[in-house]
């Protein structure tokens, strides 16, 4: 499903954000990305979202080399992907449903199967009851949840993740992973940057480790 | 690309459609909710688009009502006050004849004072007169062959050395100059039309130049969640439209505000000078014409800078 090959990663200064870094991951697989602050995590998954691109190397995904895909192509693309940041990236002059809806309505989604899936989106959340309030009326691991629900509300074959249980108390986390695993069996492809080392022990699954932008392990669970 | 499940069920062109609705009724609502800045360039869209179309106006309305002018070609021969009926007669048939005139008509000094005194309203002064004090007098045109300045000339002057021609008037070069000035001033209009709609240009340009900046986190995230640069850029391009739509309707009311007051005293002018000339309203032409350049330069304007702004946009 996603494959980097030999894929490094400067920034504009220069420095070096992912070196040489390969592997692939499978339709139904949910892999975790973990390393030190700074070791390339969010800069891996950018690369998968097209917000950037290899400085060299080459990132397939779907077969399909991600190097030539640009204007309309680049945008049909981003569709087939949800994201969860770090930051939530929530429009706070729209309500938590507006916010959920958007990526559906850019889709070409209108009523009433919009709202259904919204709402579905929404209870697997647990914040169907929050969505005509704004996301400035939440506190931030419900906004965390609200990017979540944006995130799955497309049911994307790809799921990528920025610590999407950074805000959450224990046993919302609890939940939101179960939601990610759900996903995962029902063939989506779920990458999730954490460096929550207990999660990572408790879910135990494939875990992709990197320090300094190199890819140091790849540890596969029995 | 494997499972995908991200195909809206309905066609692609049905959304598209509506996308262009709701971004014409977002964008409507989006200057409505700042009604004093959307006022206020409007109203700069207005004033200038009103001024190059109220100088066009002018410029036709001018060129209509001296269309009675002077025609090319013609000549008016004012003959002696002691040339009889017949000695009129007599030159009228030989003119007549003349195969370099294309038409002759004679004004007895009688009809030439009913003239004067049903265009000038003098009548009653005119009827203290003892006597008609009008020469008779011959319209003349020439045959089109003769109408260059040099022939139109020599054909003058061999008309005054008649014996029963007082005077003749020719003056073609009047006219002319009064065309050539008409030409300038339309001239001119079309440069100031043009400077003026490029500032109306700047203007719309600067107004969705301010509105992606307020935007640029919609924009941004609309773009990470799989939006083209046409649904991003659709919007503005309507707030772009609207402005122009808007600076066009208050452009036409402006000028017909100005047609309305100046309506009596260019009637006044023109009845003193024997034309029954009147000023009329924008026709529904002008006023087709004057919206949808408006809105052209509008969307034009929104177009440049929303393509301008958004390529500045870098996604984090």
């Amino acid at each position: 499903m996603i494959s980097f090959n030999q894929v490094s990663l400067r920034y504009p200064t220069g420095l070096p954000a992912l070196r040489e870094v390969s592997f692939e991951l499978e339709a139904g697989e949910l892999v975790f990305l973990t390393g030190h602050s700074g070791a390339g995590k969010s800069s891996l998954l950018k690369l998968m979202a097209l917000i950037d691109r290899p400085t060299s190397g080459s990132v397939k995904v779907g077969g399909h080399d991600l190097a030539g895909i640009a204007g309309k192509r680049l945008a049909f693309y981003r569709r087939q992907i949800g994201v969860v940041y770090q930051d939530h990236r929530l429009l706070t002059d729209r309500s938590v449903f507006e916010n959920v809806a958007l990526p559906l309505y850019i889709a070409g989604y209108r009523q009433p199967e919009l709202g259904q899936r919204v709402r579905s989106a929404l209870d697997l959340v647990n914040l169907l009851e929050k969505e005509d309030l704004s996301p400035l009326a939440l506190s931030g691991g419900e906004q965390q949840r609200v990017g979540i629900a944006r995130a799955i509300v497309t049911r994307p074959p790809i799921l990528i993740a920025d610590e999407p249980t950074g805000n959450l108390d224990p046993k919302l986390a609890e939940e939101i992973m179960a939601l990610f695993v759900s996903f995962q069996q029902v063939g989506s492809c779920v990458v999730i940057a954490s460096h929550d080392l207990n999660l990572i022990k408790h879910w135990r699954r494939r875990t992709l480790v990197l320090r300094s932008g190199e890819l140091i392990d790849d540890f596969r669970p029995d | 690309m494997a499972n995908l499940d991200i195909q809206p069920k309905r066609t692609r062109r049905e959304a598209y459609f509506e996308h262009h609705l709701a971004s014409a009724k977002r964008s409507l609502k989006g200057l409505s909710t700042a009604p004093l800045a959307s006022l206020m360039t409007i109203g700069v869209l207005a004033i200038a688009l009103a001024l190059p179309a109220a100088f066009l106006i002018a410029v036709g309305q001018i060129k209509d009502a001296t269309k009675g002018f002077e025609k090319p070609g013609t000549l008016s021969v004012f003959l002696r006050a002691d040339a009889d009926e017949k000695a009129q007669q007599r030159l009228f048939t030989i003119l007549s004849a003349d195969e370099n005139l294309q038409s002759v008509e004679l004004k007895s000094p009688q009809q030439a004072l009913e003239e004067f005194k049903a265009q000038s309203r003098l009548g009653e002064a005119v009827a203290l007169l003892k006597d008609n004090p009008l020469p008779a007098v011959l319209k003349i045109t020439a045959a089109p062959a003769q109408r260059t300045p040099e022939r139109m000339s020599a054909l003058a002057e061999r008309l005054k050395a008649r014996a029963d021609v007082d005077y003749v008037s020719f003056d073609q070069r009047w006219v002319e100059r009064f065309a050539g000035m008409l030409e300038i001033a339309e001239r001119l209009t079309q440069i100031v039309g043009l400077m003026l709609a490029l500032a109306v240009l700047l203007v719309v340009g600067n107004t969705i130049r301010l509105e992606i900046q307020e935007r640029v986190e919609e924009i941004e995230i609309s773009k990470l969640l799989g939006a083209t640069d046409g649904f991003v850029r659709r919007p503005f391009l309507y707030a772009g439209v609207w402005l122009g739509l808007f600076g066009g309707i208050i452009a036409w009311v402006l000028l017909n505000v100005g047609l309305y007051a100046l309506r009596g005293p260019v009637a006044e002018l023109a009845r003193s000078y024997g034309s029954g000339f009147a000023m009329g309203y924008l026709p529904l032409s002008a006023t087709l014409k004057l919206l949808l350049v408006s809105v052209l330069i509008g969307w034009l304007g929104a177009w440049l800078a929303a393509g301008r702004q958004l390529s500045k946009i870098k996604l984090r």
